[in-house]
C-alpha cells in the first residue's frame, strides 16, 4: 500500500480552512482582481453589441454559407459545451469513485461547468435565422393547432439536452453549497452579508438528521448527472452524427465527443485553477501541486483517446469503401482547410504527450501553456468537423469556403468576455473551494496527529 | 430638373454620368446606403465603410425596437375594374421579341395588367415553347429603374459650347425642335437589323421626305455569310439551317446552340435528330477557338485557332474533294492547313471528311458569329458553303427557302456614315436600336465625328453612351409597351403586342418617325399612329376584324417557306476566294458573345448579370480566358488581373483558365462595361469593343495578334461553380451511342434497403425527369425560375461568399484532359426525396412532405437553423442571409413580382417548391372545369421555357404520363442514389455520339467497373 | 425525523472541538438512553448517523419513482404529438419513430428524478427557513455539539447538563430555541 499524499498541506486546523476559504470573499478585492474583471466586462459588452448588430443585420455578418450552413457559432457552441463536462466530470464521477483529491476542485469546477453552458447557451439562440422565434422549438400547446416541433430532429434533443444539464448542474452546484454559505453567514460581520448568505443557505442548520438526507440527495445527484453528462455530449455529438454527411455521418462521434469533452473541460480547470493559485495564494494548500498533476494525467490520458478517435475515423473512412466518406478525410487531412486539421492534431495529440515526464506535470508554467494549447486545438476540432465538412460534400459542383468575417472573431472573442466576467464575480462572492467538503480531507495523509485521519471523509 | 456640368480639367471621374453630374448620378449619391448590406444595384460594391456605419446605427437602433420582423406592404386596390381583368387570374398575351439575330414569338403572361411572365409560343414555328435565357429575362428590362421616364434635351457633350444643359423636355418641344432641324434636310439613320416590313416602308418613306440616309450595323453579325451567300448563290441571304435533317453537322466555330443567328430554334431542331433510341443519331463535331455553348455540347471537339479558321476549313474542303475525286486549286492548297499544323493527331481531318461523305446530303458544316469575324470572314464563308454544295447539303440541311429575314447590317456602313459626316453631309443624325459609342471602338473617331454633326437624335430608353453625345433623346419604350409585326423567317409573320401601357412617357420609334414628318409639315402616312397603320396593313392581308383578332390570339400567321431547289454554286466562286495571310504569331484575340450579355444591351438585367455563363460559370465580371496551358506557361492564375494590348487600345481585365481552350488564342467576351445610364451595369466587367480591329473598311473581332502582360493585381472571380470534375463519383451518367446500342448506360445501379417501410402517396404524386441528352446548359430555365418564383439578386460580392440564390442551377462538369475536356451539363433543383434528409432535421417543421409528396418549406414557420441545407446531399438550398426583398421594391422592379409567390424575409430558408403555385392552378381549372387533370397540363416554369424539352414533370401515379414513361426508361437514374433519400427527380444519362473511348466519369472503384450496366 | 407542534424547541447543548470525540460522546449518549437527540457539525462527520441513531434515508424511492414518471410521461408525449395529434410525414419515416424519441426520454427522465430528490431533501430537512435561531456561529465552522431538546423524554435541563459534562463536553449551555 503506497502511502498517502497530504491533500491538505500546512497542518490546518478547521477553524483555518474556514478563515483561509472565507478570505476572498470577506476582504475586498485586489488590483489584480479588478483590472482582469474590468478587461473582461469590456469584451462582455462588446459581445452583446455585436450580437445586436448581427441579430438585426442578419446572419449573412458571419462567414456561414451555401454549403457552409453552420460556423463560428455552432463551433463555438460545442466548444463551451464541451468545457462545461468536466465539472459535473470531476464532482459526480470522481464522487462516486470515492476519489478524494476532488474535493478541493470541485466546487470551482462546477461553477466553470455552469458558467461555460450558460455561454455556450447562447450560441444556438443567436445563430438562427429568426432568434426571435426560438421559442417555436419548445413544444407549447397553441392555437395555431395543430402545430408542434419535430422530435426527430437533433437540434430539438438538443434544445432538452442542454436545458436538462443545466438545470441539474446548477442544482447539484447549488446543494453543495448551501452549507457553505451557512458558514459565511455565521461568520458575516455586517448586516447585509448575513441577510443575503442567510437567504442563500437557506436557513442550514448542520443537524445529523439534515447531513444524512443531504449526503444521500448529494449521492444520488451524482448518480444521476454521471449518465446526464455522458447524454448531453452524446446528443450534441448527434447534431452531426445523425446527418447524412459525410464527415459528421459517424458512429464514433459520441464517445469521441465525450472524451473530447472532458479532455477541454481539463484543459479549462486547470487553466483557470493555475489563475487562482495565483490569484488567492492561500489557496495553494488546497489545490496543491498533486492536484494539478492528477488532472494533467486525465489530460494525457483523454487526449490520447481522442487522438485514436481521429485514427479511428480514418481507418473507418477507409475501410468503409464510400467514396464521399473516403474524400471527406483525406480532404481534411490535406484539402484547403489542411492548417485546421494539423493545428488540431498538434495541439490535442501531440503537445499533451510533454506530460509522460514528471517535472513537466508539476511545473505551472508549462501546464498552464500546455492547458491553453488543448483549448485551441478542442477549438480547431469542432471547427474541422463542421466547416471541412460541410465545404466539400457530395457534388463537387457546390464545393465552397467558409467565408469568415471579423463578425466570427467578435462572436468567438466575446463568448470568452462573458465566461471570465461571471467566472471572476463568483470567486469574489462564492467559497472557491468546497469548505464542508475539505475539512473531512483534513487529516489525509497527515503524518502528525494519530491515525483516525486515515478513515476521515465520507 | 437643370444641372451644369462640373468639368474643371483635371478632375477624375469614374464615368460619365459623375463627369457630368447627372441626375441619375446626383440619385445614386442620395441612395448610394441602401437598407442591407446588399446592394442589389451594384456589382461590385461591399460593405462601405459609412453604409457600415449607418446599419451598426440602425442595427442597435433597430435592436432596442426587438427586430423588425416583416416588411409593411402597401396595396392597392382597383376602384373601378378594367372590363378584361379578373383580380387574381391571370391574361395571356400572344407576342414576340427580336433580339439582335434571334426572333422568338412568346406568350406573356400579366396579372392585373403587369407582365410577369413570358414563355414561348407552343405553336410558334420557330422556338415553339422554347425561351433563351435573355428572352425570360427582357421582362425585367422593362421595369428598369434606370430608363428614362420620357424624352430629354441634352447637350451636356461639353465639347459643345451652346446650351450645355440637358432638361426633360415634352414630347411637342421635342417634335418642334427636331421638325425645324428635318426641315434643312440631310438626315441619315443608323439603326440595326429590324425584321419588320412596316418599319422599313416607314422608314424608307420618312428618308424620302428629308433626302436622308439609312446606315445599318449590328454587333452579332452576319455580314460575311450573307455576301459569301451572294458570290457563291447569288443573293445575300441569312440561310435556313435544318439540324433536324443533319446526321453530322461541323461547326466551325459556328455558336448555334447558344448566340449564333436562331439559338433557340436550333437548339429545337437539333436535338430532334439526337434521339438515342432511335436508329440512327446526329453527331455533333465542333472546331473552337474558345468553347462556346456548342463546343461544349459537341460530341467531339478540336481546338483551332482563330487564324487557322479557312486553312482548316480549305483542308476539309481539299479531303471532301479528293474523296469525289475533284481538288483544290494550287492557289488554295497552299493555305490548306494539315493535321500537324493544326496540332491535331494525324488523320483527324480524314477522318472528319470521311465522315461527311458518309453522310453526303444528311451533313451540315457551318462558320459564323463574330467568333469567325476574321480577315479571312468571307473566304472562310464561301469554301463552307462550297463544302456544303460539294456534299448536297445544300437544299436539304441548309435552304435559302424559310431564310431569316431583315439581317442587313454592314461594317462598311459605319464608315460610310463617318465619310458622309466628315464631308458634312449629315446635319441631322437619328440613331435608333444601336448604341456605336458603347459597341464600336473608341479608335473609330465616332466620338468626335458625332459632335460635327448639327443635330444627333437617339431613341434609347438609356442615358447611355451614344444618349451623352445626342441633343435629343426621344426613348422608344420597351418592346413590351409597343406595337409591331415581324417576320424573322421567310414566310412566318409574328406579332408583336404591347402587353403593358408605356410605364414612362415615351413614344415607340415609329410612331415619333410619324410625328416628326407630320411636324415638318410632310405626311409619311395618312393614319396617326404606328399601330394604326400596322393594322390597316395587316387587316389588309389577313382580312375582317374577327380575322385580326384570331391573329392576334395566335400570335403569329404563315408557315416558314419550304421546298424549292437547291442553290447551285456559282463557278466563280472558287475563284472568289482569296486568302489573306493572317498567319499570327504568339497569341491572338477573340472577341465572342456570351448566352446572357452578347451585345450588352440587357446588361442592366440583375437577372442575367447573376446568371452564371454556362461555359465558365462566372457572373458579375468579363475575363480574359486563356488556355490551361498558356496560362501556365505565362504563370497566370484564375483571378490574376492582366492588361490586353491591341494596336494602342489596352484594357485591364482578369484572366480565367478555360479549359479546352486552343493554346494560340485569349478570348474576351462582349456585352461588359457599360460606361453610362446603366448602375446596375456600370463598371461591371471591360467593354471589350474597344478591341475590335478596323481593317480597310471591315471590322474584324477575331486573328488578330494581342500582347497579354501579367500584372501584380488580383481579382476575386464569382465562379458559381465549385469544382470543375465529378472525382469519379456518379453525378452524370454517361455513355456513347455505341455503347448504349450495346445495352451500355454508364448507370451503376445500388441495392438500397431502408428499415422503414415508404408513405403511400394515393392522388396525385409528383415527379419530374430531366434528359441529360438534351440539355444543352443554355441556362433559360434559371432565369424562368427566378422570374416565377421572385427569386432575389444578391450581387458580386455575395455570390463571392456563396450567397447566390438560384433555385435551380445547372452543373458543368468536365472529364478528360483539360487541353480538350469533355462537358456535361446538369440542372440540379430539389430532388423532392421521399426520405427527405433536410425534413428529418428541422426542429420545427418548416419543411415536410404533402400528401402529394412534395417537399414543401414554410416560410413562416421557418426560424433558420439552416440545418436543412447542411443535411440536403444535393445542397439545393437557398438561405436568405440579409434582407433581400428590399431590392423589389425599388421603383418599378416591385412590379415584376409574381403576386402567386411569397417573398422570403430575413432569416428564413427557401427552395425549389416544383411551382406549387402552378399545381395549385391547375388543379383549381381541372376542378373548375371538372374533369381530371391532364398529363402536361401542368408546367413548371423551368420545363415550360426549355428549347429541347429537356425537363418532364408530371404525375407518377397516372402510369399513361409521360414523366413516368422517362422514370421507365433505361437511361433513368437517380443522383445520389446511395444516400436513399429516394427524390422524385430522375436524371435521364447522356449518351455521346463518339467513336473515342470514354473514361467512365464515374470510376470511383474497381468493384464499381464491374457493377456497371 | 423529530415530529414537533412547536416552531421552534428549547434544550440543552453541549460543545466539542473534535469531531471524533464527538461521535464517541453521541455513542455513549445514546447507550444512555437518550432517543431524541442530534449532533450539529460543519461537515457531514464520519459514522455520525450510526452513533445518533438515524435511520437510511427514504429519498432514493421517490427519485426512482420520479424517474419512471418521467420516462412515461416523455415518451407518451412525443407519442401523442408525432402520431396521435399532428401525423404528418417527415423525412418518409413513420409517424411515431421510436428510436428518434429515445434521446429526449432519457433527459426528461434525468431531470425529473433530479429535481424531485432535492425538493424532497429540502422539505424534509423543512428548508428554507426564514432566520432561524442560531445556537453558535462556529456550528458551521469548527466547532461540534450534541443538541438535546426539550422533547426527549424525562427531559430535564440539569441532568442533560450533568451529563454531557461528564461526557467531556467543552462547554454546556441551554438554549431557548433552535
Amino acid at each position: 500500500m503506497i502511502e498517502r499524499k497530504q491533500l491538505i498541506l500546512g497542518n490546518k486546523t478547521y477553524k483555518e480552512i474556514t478563515d483561509d476559504i472565507c478570505e476572498p470573499v470577506e476582504s475586498s478585492p485586489g488590483r489584480g482582481w479588478i483590472a482582469l474583471f474590468f478587461s473582461a466586462k469590456a469584451l462582455f459588452l462588446f459581445y452583446i453589441v455585436s450580437i445586436g448588430i448581427i441579430v438585426c443585420t442578419g446572419m449573412g455578418l458571419l462567414g456561414v454559407n451555401h454549403p457552409v450552413g453552420w460556423g463560428t457559432m455552432i463551433v463555438t457552441f460545442v466548444f463551451w459545451i464541451g468545457i462545461g463536462h468536466a465539472g459535473t466530470l470531476i464532482s459526480a464521477v470522481l464522487f462516486l469513485f470515492r476519489q478524494k483529491w476532488r474535493t478541493s476542485v470541485a466546487r470551482s469546477a462546477e461553477a466553470m461547468t455552469v458558467f461555460a453552458v450558460m455561454t455556450a447557451g447562447i450560441f444556438p439562440l443567436i445563430h438562427t435565422g429568426r432568434p426571435w422565434l426560438d421559442f417555436w422549438l419548445i413544444p407549447y400547446p397553441n392555437q395555431r393547432g395543430p402545430l408542434w416541433v419535430n422530435f426527430r430532429s437533433p437540434l430539438l434533443w438538443d434544445v432538452f439536452a442542454v436545458s436538462t444539464y443545466a438545470t441539474v448542474s446548477i442544482v447539484f452546484w447549488y446543494v453543495g453549497l448551501v452549507p457553505d454559505f451557512a458558514t459565511i453567514r455565521d461568520r458575516a460581520k455586517t448586516n447585509l452579508r448575513k441577510k443575503i448568505y442567510g437567504i442563500l443557505s437557506l436557513g442550514w442548520r448542520g443537524t445529523g438528521r439534515n447531513w444524512s438526507h443531504y449526503e444521500m440527495v448529494y449521492m444520488l445527484l451524482a448518480g444521476l448527472s454521471t449518465p446526464l453528462v455522458l447524454s448531453v455530449h452524446t446528443i450534441v455529438s448527434f447534431d452531426f452524427a445523425v446527418s447524412a454527411l459525410p464527415g459528421w455521418h459517424t458512429t464514433i462521434f459520441p464517445p469521441y465527443f465525450v472524451a473530447g469533452a472532458i479532455f477541454s473541460g481539463f484543459g479549462m480547470v486547470v487553466t483557470l485553477l493555475t489563475l487562482v493559485r495565483i490569484g488567492f495564494p492561500k489557496f495553494k494548500d488546497y489545490i496543491t501541486i498533486d492536484h494539478m498533476e492528477v488532472m494533467n494525467k486525465i489530460i494525457m490520458a483523454t487526449g490520447m483517446m481522442v487522438g485514436y478517435a481521429y485514427g479511428a475515423e480514418f481507418f473507418i473512412a477507409w475501410y468503409s469503401g464510400v467514396p464521399y466518406e473516403k474524400y471527406a478525410f483525406i480532404n481534411r487531412a490535406v484539402g484547403p482547410y489542411w492548417w485546421a486539421y494539423w493545428t488540431m492534431v498538434t495541439c490535442n495529440v501531440i503537445i499533451p504527450q510533454i506530460f509522460w515526464a514528471k517535472w513537466a506535470r508539476r511545473s505551472i508554467p508549462i501546464m498552464f501553456a500546455v492547458s491553453i494549447f488543448v483549448n485551441i486545438g478542442m477549438w480547431f476540432e469542432r471547427f474541422v468537423i463542421t466547416v471541412t465538412s460541410l465545404h466539400r460534400d457530395y457534388l463537387p459542383s457546390n464545393w465552397g469556403m467558409y467565408a469568415w468575417s471579423r463578425w466570427d472573431a467578435a462572436i468567438l472573442f466575446g463568448s470568452f468576455g462573458m465566461f471570465l466576467t461571471i467566472f471572476l464575480l463568483y470567486l469574489r462572492f462564492f467559497p472557491a473551494i468546497s469548505i464542508a467538503e475539505v475539512k473531512p480531507m483534513l487529516y489525509v495523509g497527515r503524518k502528525s496527529k494519530d491515525a483516525k485521519g486515515g478513515h476521515g471523509g465520507h | 430638373m437643370e444641372n451644369t456640368p462640373v468639368d474643371t480639367p483635371n478632375q477624375y471621374w469614374k464615368s460619365l454620368d459623375e463627369k457630368y453630374q447627372t441626375p441619375e448620378f446626383l440619385k445614386t449619391l442620395e441612395n448610394e446606403f441602401a437598407s442591407s448590406p446588399l446592394k442589389s444595384e451594384d456589382g461590385q460594391d461591399g460593405l462601405a465603410r459609412r453604409q457600415f456605419m449607418k446599419l451598426m446605427g440602425a442595427s442597435v437602433a433597430l435592436s432596442a425596437a426587438a427586430c423588425v420582423r416583416r416588411p409593411v406592404q402597401k396595396i392597392i386596390p382597383y376602384n373601378k375594374r378594367p372590363a378584361e381583368i379578373i383580380p387574381d387570374l391571370p391574361n395571356y398575351y400572344a407576342s414576340s421579341w427580336f433580339d439582335g439575330t434571334q426572333g422568338l414569338g412568346l406568350v406573356v403572361k400579366t396579372r392585373e395588367g403587369r407582365p410577369l411572365f413570358v414563355s414561348g409560343n407552343a405553336e410558334h414555328p420557330l422556338n415553339g415553347r422554347g425561351l433563351s435565357a435573355r428572352a425570360s429575362a427582357h421582362i425585367l428590362s422593362l421595369y428598369d429603374p434606370d430608363r428614362l421616364k420620357g424624352p430629354i434635351f441634352n447637350s451636356v457633350n461639353p465639347k459643345k459650347r451652346r446650351n450645355s444643359l440637358r432638361a426633360d423636355a415634352k414630347w411637342e418641344q421635342i417634335d418642334a425642335k427636331v421638325a425645324a432641324q428635318l426641315k434643312k434636310g440631310d438626315v441619315a439613320l443608323l439603326t440595326a437589323s429590324y425584321p419588320s416590313e412596316h418599319t422599313q416602308s416607314l422608314i424608307t418613306s420618312f428618308l424620302g421626305k428629308f433626302s436622308g440616309k439609312k446606315y445599318v450595323w449590328d454587333t452579332m453579325t452576319t455580314e460575311s455569310l450573307r455576301e459569301a451567300q451572294k458570290i457563291s448563290y447569288g443573293s445575300a441571304v441569312v440561310p435556313s439551317y435544318h439540324f433536324d435533317k443533319s446526321l453530322l453537322t461541323v461547326s466551325l466555330d459556328a455558336d448555334f446552340l447558344g448566340t449564333y443567328l436562331s439559338p433557340v430554334h436550333f437548339t429545337r431542331n437539333f436535338n430532334l435528330s439526337r434521339n438515342p433510341e432511335g436508329k440512327k443519331m446526329a453527331k455533333l463535331i465542333s472546331f473552337h477557338s474558345v468553347p462556346s455553348l456548342t463546343a461544349l455540347n459537341a460530341d467531339d471537339g478540336y481546338q483551332v485557332a482563330a487564324s487557322q479558321q479557312l486553312g482548316l476549313a480549305l483542308g476539309l474542303l481539299q479531303r471532301v474533294l479528293a474523296g469525289k475525286g475533284t481538288g483544290l486549286t494550287a492557289e488554295l492548297k497552299k493555305f490548306a492547313l494539315t493535321d500537324e499544323q493544326l496540332g491535331f493527331e494525324n488523320g483527324t481531318l480524314t477522318t472528319v471528311a470521311k465522315q461527311l461523305l458518309e453522310n453526303s446530303g444528311e451533313s451540315l458544316v457551318m462558320a459564323g458569329g463574330i467568333q469567325c469575324e476574321s480577315a479571312n470572314a468571307i473566304n472562310l464563308q464561301l469554301v463552307v458553303n462550297w463544302l456544303n454544295s460539294a456534299l448536297g447539303n445544300e437544299g436539304k440541311t441548309i435552304a435559302a427557302q424559310g431564310s431569316y429575314q431583315g439581317l442587313e447590317g454592314k461594317s462598311s456602313d459605319i464608315f460610310e456614315l463617318m465619310k458622309q459626316i466628315d464631308d458634312g453631309k449629315v446635319k441631322t443624325l437619328i440613331i435608333h436600336d444601336v448604341n456605336p459609342l458603347y459597341s464600336l471602338p473608341a479608335s473609330l473617331g465616332l466620338e468626335e465625328r458625332l459632335n460635327k454633326v448639327e443635330m444627333v437624335i437617339t431613341t434609347s430608353n438609356w442615358m447611355d453612351e451614344t444618349s451623352y453625345l445626342a441633343n435629343v433623346v426621344a426613348p422608344a419604350g420597351h418592346p413590351m409597351e409597343n406595337w409591331n409585326e415581324f417576320e424573322f423567317a421567310n414566310g412566318v409573320h409574328t406579332i408583336q403586342q404591347p402587353t403593358v401601357r408605356p410605364l414612362g412617357d415615351t413614344r415607340s420609334f415609329e410612331d415619333s418617325l410619324i410625328m416628326w414628318a407630320q411636324a415638318a409639315g410632310s405626311e409619311i402616312t395618312a393614319e396617326k399612329t404606328f399601330f394604326e397603320l400596322l393594322k390597316k396593313k395587316v387587316s389588309g392581308i389577313v382580312g375582317s376584324e374577327a380575322e385580326w383578332f384570331e391573329y392576334l390570339q395566335k400570335g403569329f400567321r404563315g408557315e416558314v417557306a419550304q421546298g424549292g431547289s437547291a442553290r447551285s454554286l456559282s463557278s466563280a466562286a472558287a475563284s472568289q476566294i482569296k486568302p489573306v495571310d493572317s498567319k499570327v504569331e504568339g497569341l491572338e484575340l477573340v472577341i465572342f458573345p456570351t448566352v446572357h450579355m452578347t451585345d450588352g444591351s440587357l446588361a442592366n438585367v440583375s437577372w442575367l448579370q447573376e446568371l452564371p455563363d454556362p461555359v465558365s460559370k462566372i457572373v458579375w465580371d468579363n475575363v480574359l480566358t486563356l488556355s490551361p496551358k498558356t496560362a501556365k506557361d505565362m504563370g497566370i492564375k484564375d483571378g490574376t488581373v492582366v492588361t490586353v494590348e491591341v494596336n494602342g487600345a489596352t484594357l485591364k481585365v482578369p484572366a480565367y483558365i478555360q479549359p479546352g481552350q486552343s493554346n494560340k488564342v485569349a478570348g474576351i467576351a462582349l456585352g461588359y462595361g457599360r460606361q453610362a445610364g446603366m448602375e446596375l451595369a456600370k463598371s461591371v466587367g471591360v467593354n471589350a469593343a474597344q478591341l475590335i480591329q478596323s481593317v480597310d473598311g471591315k471590322l474584324q473581332y477575331v486573328g488578330f495578334p494581342v500582347k497579354v502582360t501579367k500584372t501584380s493585381e488580383k481579382i476575386e472571380l464569382a465562379i458559381t461553380q465549385g469544382h470543375n470534375s465529378m472525382e469519379g463519383r456518379q453525378i452524370v451518367a454517361e455513355s456513347t451511342f455505341k455503347g448504349y446500342k450495346d445495352g451500355k448506360t454508364g448507370i451503376h445501379r445500388h441495392q438500397i434497403f431502408s428499415i422503414w417501410g415508404q408513405h403511400k402517396y394515393d392522388g396525385h404524386k409528383w415527379g419530374m425527369s430531366i434528359d441529360l441528352n438534351t440539355c444543352t446548359g443554355c441556362s433559360a430555365c434559371m432565369v424562368a425560375c427566378q422570374s416565377e418564383n421572385n427569386i432575389p439578386v444578391v450581387g458580386k460580392k455575395y455570390v463571392l461568399q456563396g450567397r447566390e440564390m438560384h433555385w435551380i442551377r445547372i452543373d458543368r462538369y468536365y472529364s478528360g484532359n483539360e487541353a480538350s475536356p469533355d462537358a456535361v451539363f446538369q440542372p440540379v433543383l430539389c430532388q423532392h426525396c421521399e426520405n427527405a434528409p433536410c425534413e428529418t432535421v428541422c426542429p420545427v417543421l418548416a419543411t415536410v412532405h404533402s400528401d402529394e409528396g412534395l417537399n414543401d418549406m414554410v416560410y413562416n414557420r421557418c426560424v433558420g437553423t439552416r440545418y436543412c441545407s447542411n443535411n440536403c446531399p444535393y445542397k439545393v438550398r437557398r438561405f436568405n442571409w440579409f434582407y433581400y426583398d428590399g431590392h423589389h421594391r425599388k421603383e418599378n422592379l416591385h412590379m415584376a413580382l409574381n403576386p402567386d409567390v411569397t417573398v422570403r424575409t430575413r432569416g428564413v430558408m427557401e427552395k425549389c417548391t416544383f411551382c406549387v403555385q402552378r399545381i395549385k392552378d391547375g388543379k383549381n381549372t381541372a376542378r373548375d372545369e371538372n374533369r381530371p387533370l391532364k398529363d402536361g397540363e401542368i408546367k413548371t416554369a423551368c420545363e415550360e421555357v426549355c428549347p429541347t424539352s429537356a425537363i418532364t414533370f408530371g404525375d407518377l401515379n397516372d402510369k399513361d404520363s409521360k414523366v413516368s414513361q422517362m422514370f421507365a426508361s433505361q437511361r433513368q437514374y437517380t443522383l445520389l442514389e446511395e444516400v436513399n433519400a429516394a427524390p422524385r427527380v430522375r436524371y435521364m444519362a447522356k449518351i455521346r455520339n463518339t467513336d473515342r473511348v470514354m473514361s467512365s466519369a464515374h470510376d470511383a472503384n474497381e468493384k464499381h467497373k464491374e457493377e456497371h450496366t | 425525523m423529530v415530529a414537533t407542534k412547536k416552531k421552534f424547541l428549547s434544550g440543552v447543548v453541549g460543545f466539542w472541538s473534535d469531531d471524533h470525540e464527538l461521535v464517541e460522546a453521541a455513542i455513549k449518549m445514546r447507550d444512555a438512553g437518550y432517543t431524541h437527540f442530534d449532533s450539529i457539525t460543519p461537515f457531514p462527520v464520519h459514522g455520525m448517523e450510526e452513533a445518533v441513531g438515524i435511520k437510511r434515508s427514504f429519498i432514493p424511492y421517490v427519485t426512482f419513482v420520479a424517474g419512471l414518471v418521467g420516462a412515461s410521461l416523455g415518451m407518451l408525449l412525443q407519442y401523442w404529438i408525432s402520431a396521435v395529434d399532428w401525423p404528418i410525414i417527415v423525412g418518409g419515416k413513420p409517424h411515431f419513430s421510436a428510436p428518434a424519441f429515445i434521446p429526449i426520454t432519457f433527459e426528461i427522465t434525468i431531470l425529473f428524478a433530479a429535481l424531485s430528490s432535492v425538493v424532497t431533501m429540502f422539505a424534509v430537512n423543512r428548508l428554507p427557513k426564514i432566520n432561524p435561531p442560531i445556537i453558535d456561529p462556529d456550528l458551521t465552522s469548527h466547532k461540534f455539539a450534541l443538541w438535546i431538546p426539550e422533547t426527549e423524554p424525562g427531559y430535564s435541563p440539569e441532568k442533560v447538563e450533568a451529563f454531557l459534562k461528564q461526557l467531556g463536553a467543552e462547554d454546556v449551555r441551554r438554549v431557548a430555541e433552535f
